[in-house]
């Protein structure tokens, strides 16, 4: 039976894998300087985010492939967050790699299979391409945080990301197949009508789990989340913020859309777990945040309790719990990469700034880096009028209606507690002298235009959140 | 009126702050730039505030929307929204008209000065900062304002921080202010518990309703208003929060000018009267009009003896001040209003004559050190002499309106109030002519290096001075002419409750008093000034009294400062910090230590281990599905 092709429903993931084929052609020739590659990536990246925000607007819908990728608001709302990460992510990387030519190829061009895959995942109607999104999104990733090769960090964070992402695909994988053998189907409507008649067949619930385990690792829930400051501190700076950003926003696409879409009738049980595991990966990473000395490890605990935050989303299970979820998991990528750029924008001759001691006195020595990165904080710590603030008091606000109240109240006290370590930073930079009077290098251009559009819309978002709060409530499937 | 206009308004500021602020590296060799970039933001601003007083005058219907909103629950919403109504675009005019000139002005006074770009931006921003706390259609983004010019002051206060006594008075100013905001804040809070909302017309609207009433009764509204005015107590420097105004002029004198006589201090005036509907409600004027008066009267005392011509201005802004809450106190709202907008004038007029003597003074602010200035500065002389008479109160100038108007409303609340309020006007007359005679006039007591660069300031700076000159001289008869039918009371009618004071006694009667108590206090000045230094010591108990400012910041200090200084070392830092709550959060931090090192220890880089508790956390899951389900 032939398919019949929809091409302008596929159009957001066709541009990204026409910019992908072009950067690799590029690349072979020698001549040309590889810089333009990353301005490939930006402008790809660009025109497949104008397209995406068409889409979304005129609310197109669609499904394709014989009902397993399915296009609506939901996918296209995280196809803006992912295109938005991707082209934040490729201007704070153009002067990270700039010094070495041959590896500027291969990089975007992981980054934008990376992409596709998240992309596929947000808009999977199917388990299996869901597993196959998640599979050509990790496997790039992989390679990415091991991308500097003579760096044994970064070999070390790439092999450990490659062996416990094996390890949780193959539960993941587990956890269709046994889902399948429950409701006899991988098809997400198809699953949810399955399992309205008091089928609730142990397998389910088993599957159910593993998904949970597999979603868990990849968007770094407590107790899957111990992979994550590992790598992070060992992949590059601009990987880093890459992973902590695009994927766990894919992840949770999946993550949302399966159990809101494929398995509302089994609410009541993995509701609770979600509770639980959202108390405890905020706690988690909070408490452990305060003891770190290095940045970039800080930002890792930190990013896992941001997951557990836009868990409280899933666990209020509404409508507004969705929408707050996914604009929480905007705001959060956009703040992310902005603090890992500033952290990329205070290199010295030595390297890169990479201990907190390491930013005492730039408030007075390098006014607009210190800017940055406050304001990045301060956001993640959720104050207005940041987007952080937005973001967090629309989570709570679902929660509230939710009747979860004790689960807004430790994520209150989680937000308190978070508050210590990130203004810990804005009180070194501006309260403490240096030890020694560390000599920083000049702002590269791209690194700065990328900052400010993330300091732009931090400051939009907090100031108008309507700005994107509305997109997001029009997105719930 | 658009929403567009009120927009442009307001971001021309902000587009000013961000130009000075972000690309100040790059502006500084070319100062001249950042100052006029500075000013043409304001220049916008007024462009906008005309055309929005044109179409109001106009006949035009206040605008009053939200543009939308910010944070909504279940129950409430907070909006941004404008309202612009005859009352906030009176206040945009003194905003960004008297902004402007101050703006040009300190083009040539900040010549050269390091700061020369941050300064401006700082200035930008304040200007901003109080245009939201004036645009505002509702308590929040009036608090939003109110903290922005408070953030604002702060930073120009202590504008050359290199100097210990500007960062002490930047943060004498500060913490005195977190009081008052304090209270504004609970007065906030009060409103909301009571309300539901913070917007201004729906609180208006349910206090004026009946079942408000039922329900709240007016103690509420007693709270509340009363709290707010607390707020207003420290912004507006009133009894007992005035001591941080007169510290407050270690900033540079434009600054003060703008911030500390024309604007900002005036904000807790425009709350008042903005809030006029709860205070007629819950009938708490009488209180804020006695601590006006009484603000006024012994402000003015302290101003009698002083010898720093800006802190006898600033003494004379809090006096003033005081008329201002006396007038809204005693429900005279148009009337307060009116004389916050002469004041704007022609002290802020006074203040940049002072900035224009200490220009060519090198800095100098003892008046006893001057004398016979006249001569060498005559466009000064002149100019400060109009506002000295515009405040004195001389027959026809814009103070003689204004502040005549509040005392004839005083008159009809309480006779008593208006006494205090008639000496007060003497005392202002002549402390006022007392700085006139010793600077200006009798012989030069300059010395000699300094009186050779003796010099008339640049036109950049006499220009601002010579067009302030003309509204401080003529505003009041424009906007006052015919007491309480004038043009500013119909102009203003929509937006005040009918007053409650009914004008008793004959006008031309009370106007013909005041002329000649001012005009008494000028001639006790000149018969006891007109070829006499103060002395250097204080001649006698009451002098002596009154130039140490009445031993208030002594007493606070031994009251306050130094209990709490005492108690928190001994008390607080000793015993609960060290012990109690050093204790709790060492024994917390121990604990978290404790937790976060024994989880560290999970984190051994150890594959395997991380395998193995991802396997424990599923058998969990199974475990916990297998018994709890």
């Amino acid at each position: 039976m032939p398919i019949e092709i929809n091409w302008q429903l596929l159009m957001p993931e066709l541009i990204i894998t026409l910019t992908l084929l072009i950067v690799l052609v590029f690349d072979l020739f020698d001549s040309i300087s590889k810089a333009i590659l990353g301005w490939m990536t930006i402008v790809g990246a660009g025109i497949a985010l104008w397209v995406s925000i068409q889409m979304h607007q005129a609310g197109t819908v669609g499904t394709q492939f014989n009902d397993m990728f399915k296009v609506d608001n939901f996918s296209l709302f995280f196809n803006i967050i992912f295109l938005v990460s991707t082209i934040l992510v490729a201007l704070i990387s153009m002067s990270y790699l700039s010094r070495d030519d041959r590896k500027q190829g291969p990089y975007y061009l992981l980054i934008l299979l990376a992409t596709l895959g998240m992309m596929l995942m947000a808009a999977g109607n199917e388990l299996i391409i869901v597993f196959l999104g998640l599979e050509l999104m990790s496997l790039s990733l992989y390679v990415l945080a091991g991308y500097f090769r003579d760096n044994p960090a970064s070999s070390e964070a790439g092999m450990k990301y490659l062996l416990l992402g094996a390890f949780a695909s193959a539960f993941f994988l587990y956890g269709i197949a046994l889902i399948y053998g429950g409701a006899g189907t991988t098809n997400v409507p198809a699953i949810a009508e399955a399992i309205t008649a008091p089928n609730k067949s142990p397998l389910l619930l088993a599957g159910m789990f593993l998904l949970i385990v597999g979603f868990g690792f990849k968007v770094a829930i407590v107790p899957f989340h111990q992979w994550a400051p590992d790598v992070y501190e060992g992949a590059p700076t601009t990987i880093a913020a890459f992973i902590s950003a695009g994927p766990k926003a894919a992840g949770f696409a999946a993550f949302l859309r399966i159990f809101m879409e494929a398995l509302p009738s089994l609410q009541v049980e993995w509701s609770s777990v979600v509770i639980v595991l959202a108390m405890l990966t905020m706690t988690v990473g909070n408490v452990i945040a305060i003891a770190q000395t290095s940045i970039k490890r800080m930002l890792a605990y930190s990013s896992i309790a941001h997951a557990g935050y836009v868990l409280i989303g899933l666990a209020a299970a509404n409508n507004d719990g969705i929408s707050s979820a996914m604009l929480y998991l905007l705001v959060y990528c956009v703040m992310n990469i902005g603090a890992f750029g500033a952290v990329i924008l205070a290199k010295t001759e030595d390297g890169e700034s990479l201990m907190i001691s390491d930013y005492a006195g730039l408030g007075l020595r390098k006014p607009l880096l210190a800017m940055f990165m406050t304001i990045m904080l301060l956001s993640l710590a959720g104050f207005p009028p940041t987007a952080g603030f937005v973001g967090k008091f629309y989570v709570f606000k679902s929660a509230v209606q939710a009747g979860h109240i004790w689960l807004v109240i430790v994520g209150a006290i989680n937000t308190a507690i978070s508050a210590f370590y990130y203004l810990r930073v804005v009180v070194t930079m501006y309260m403490r002298e240096p030890e020694e009077e560390l000599s920083f290098t000049a702002y590269p251009s791209t690194l700065v235009v990328g900052l400010v559009l993330a300091a732009i819309g931090v400051l939009l978002i907090g100031i108008l959140p309507s700005l994107m709060l509305t997109p997001a409530q029009n997105s719930v499937f | 009126m658009t929403i567009e206009l009120i927009v442009v308004l307001l971001a021309a500021p902000l587009v000013g702050f961000l130009i000075n602020g972000l690309l100040g590296k790059w502006l500084k060799g070319n100062e001249q730039l950042s100052g006029w970039i500075g000013s043409l933001a304001v220049l916008v601003s007024l462009v906008c505030s005309i055309i929005a007083f044109a179409s109001l005058h106009g006949g035009a219907a206040p605008f009053d929307e939200t543009l939308y909103e910010w944070i909504t629950g279940e129950s409430f919403a907070f909006n941004i929204g404008f309202r612009v109504d005859a009352l906030t675009s009176m206040m945009l005019l003194v905003i960004t008209g008297v902004g402007f000139l101050i703006h040009v002005y300190s083009i040539g006074y900040m010549h050269g000065d390091a700061g020369y770009t941050r300064y401006f931006a700082y200035l930008n921003l304040f200007v901003f900062a109080m245009l939201i706390l004036v645009l505002g259609n509702n308590y929040l983004m009036m608090f939003v304002g109110w903290e922005g010019v408070g953030l604002c002051s702060y930073l120009l206060i202590g504008f050359w921080y290199e100097r210990q006594t500007a960062t002490d008075a930047g943060k004498k100013a500060f913490i005195v202010n977190r009081i008052g905001d304090f209270g504004f804040l609970l007065g906030m809070f009060t409103l909301f518990a009571a309300f539901g909302t913070l917007d201004f017309t729906s609180i208006f609207d349910a206090a004026e309703a009946d079942n408000f009433q039922k329900v709240f009764g007016a103690s509420t509204l007693v709270i509340a208003t009363l709290l707010l005015f607390v707020g207003a107590i420290g912004k507006s420097a009133q009894i007992p929060l005035y001591v941080w105004l007169p510290d407050a002029m270690e900033g540079p004198t434009p600054v003060s000018a703008l911030i500390h006589a024309a604007t900002m201090v005036t904000a807790g005036v425009y709350m008042i009267a903005r809030s006029a509907v709860l205070y007629n409600i819950a009938h708490t004027g009488e209180v804020v009009a006695w601590i006006g008066v009484l603000t006024a009267f012994f402000a003015a005392t302290i101003a009698l003896t002083q010898n720093d011509i800006k802190r006898i201005l600033a003494y004379s802004t809090v006096s003033q001040l005081g008329y201002m809450f006396l007038g809204v106190g005693v429900g005279a709202y148009a009337s307060g209003i009116f004389h916050l907008v002469t004041h704007a004038f022609f002290k802020g007029l006074m203040f940049l004559t002072a900035g224009s003597v200490m220009h060519a003074m090198a800095n100098e602010l003892d008046m006893r050190k001057m004398g016979g200035l006249k001569a060498k500065m005559p466009i000064t002389h002149w100019t400060f002499l109009v506002g000295a008479l515009a405040i004195a109160g001389f027959p026809f100038l814009s103070g003689f309106w204004s502040k005549d108007e509040i005392l004839h409303s005083a008159w009809g609340s309480s006779p008593i109030i208006y006494v205090i309020g008639l000496v007060t006007a003497f005392l202002t007359a002549f402390y006022m002519f007392r700085l006139i005679f010793v600077t200006f006039y009798g012989e030069s007591r300059v010395e000699p290096e300094v009186a050779s660069h003796l010099h008339e300031s640049p036109s950049v700076m006499w220009v601002p001075l010579a067009i302030l000159a003309i509204p401080s001289a003529l505003i009041g008869l424009l906007l006052g002419w015919g007491g309480h039918d004038s043009w500013l009371h119909h102009f203003t009618k929509s937006v005040f409750p009918e007053a409650h004071h009914d004008a008793s006694g004959n006008m031309i009667l009370f106007m013909v008093i005041s002329s000649v108590v001012g005009l008494a206090g000028i001639a006790f000045a000149w018969s006891r000034y007109r070829d006499r230094t103060p002395s250097d010591e204080p001649t006698n108990a009451l002098h002596k009294l009154l130039a140490n400012k009445y031993y208030v910041d002594e007493v606070y200090n031994a009251l306050i400062v130094q209990p709490i200084k005492n108690g928190s070392h001994y008390l607080l830092w000793r015993i609960v910090d060290n012990g109690i709550i050093d204790g709790i959060v060492n024994g917390v931090g121990a604990i978290i230590r404790f937790i976060g090192g024994t989880l560290r220890r999970f984190q051994t880089g150890i594959v395997q281990a991380y395998i193995v508790s991802m396997v424990l956390g599923i058998v969990l899951f199974l475990a916990y599905y297998l018994f709890f389900t």
